[in-house]
């Protein structure tokens, strides 16, 4: 059954690239946010089923962001996309509640990989 | 033999960074390079006018670049995306320049995390323009890769500072 997506980034071009896979792997993409405040906001709003969340973003970084939407909600599904394999920034966000890390670059394989581990 | 003597940091990292960057060629784009590293002298005419770079944070700070021309620039993320070369930004061609050089600076940092030649990513810049050209003054030693593809032309360099 296709879960609803939030993605949250700065970059237009990986919104493109998550929404072609998601979408054709039978999932709704129910909301785009450019950076973490907007994220949270989205979050609230729409009651996503999983997080696609960036860590580097103007105005509110992922990290805060994860804190902010698991502080409203601890239940809340959240898979950080990074390019920053790094040890201390991993464990600040599972410290932040981030269940999973989907390292860049990826394909469609690893996304839908680590949409499967999740929900 | 002694390891130690003929352990050279620069041309390690090196090392990751192309196979950074072919990894996330064919992974995100389903592109496979041919790679060549070649002098600047030997490099063909080409109006390289985008670029991503990054300044990789260190004992010793480096700078990583990536150039392409506006036709590889479009093609590479017409790969990745699917999106119609012809229809893309120029936004938008940066925002993917700017992703390229973290993705490859970001994948070769995971292979150098407990390593002296770890490295902390900063955030990537991504510049436009004409006839683009980096020069880096402290005479160190740079290195760049020219890689082939029909339509995709690009160069990346690396300059330790």
């Amino acid at each position: 059954m296709g879960k609803r997506i939030l993605i949250v980034d700065d970059s237009p071009i990986v919104h493109v690239l998550l929404k072609k896979t998601l979408v054709a792997a039978g999932h709704e993409v129910v909301g785009d946010a450019k950076n973490g405040r907007e994220g949270v906001d989205l979050y609230g709003k729409l009651k996503p089923d999983v997080v696609f969340m960036d860590i580097t973003m103007p105005q509110m970084d992922g990290l805060q962001a994860v804190g902010a939407i698991r502080a409203s909600d601890p239940a809340a599904k959240v898979i950080m996309l990074t390019a920053m394999g790094d040890d201390e920034i991993i464990a600040q966000a599972q410290a932040a509640g981030v269940q999973l890390f989907l390292q860049k670059p990826f394909d469609d394989y690893k996304i839908i990989s680590a949409l499967s581990k999740l929900v | 033999m002694n390891s130690e003597t003929s352990y050279n940091p620069i041309e390690e990292n090196w090392t990751k960074f192309t196979r950074a960057l072919d990894n996330m060629l064919l992974m995100m784009s389903g592109l496979e390079l041919t790679m060549e590293e070649t002098s600047p002298a030997d490099w063909p005419e080409e109006d390289m006018c985008f670029g991503g770079l990054m300044v990789l944070a260190s004992m010793r700070p480096s700078v990583l670049v990536i150039e392409a021309t506006h036709e590889t620039a479009a093609n590479i993320i017409s790969y990745m995306t699917g999106d119609e070369a012809s229809q893309l930004s120029a936004a938008e061609l940066l925002d993917g320049m700017c992703e390229m050089v973290n993705m490859v600076a970001g994948e070769a940092k995971s292979h150098v995390l407990d390593s002296a030649d770890g490295f902390d990513l900063t955030s990537p810049i991504a510049v436009r323009g004409e006839q683009l050209g980096f020069t880096i003054k402290t005479g160190a030693i740079s290195k760049r890769l020219y890689a082939v593809q029909e339509g995709v032309h690009l160069r990346m360099s690396y300059y330790p500072l």
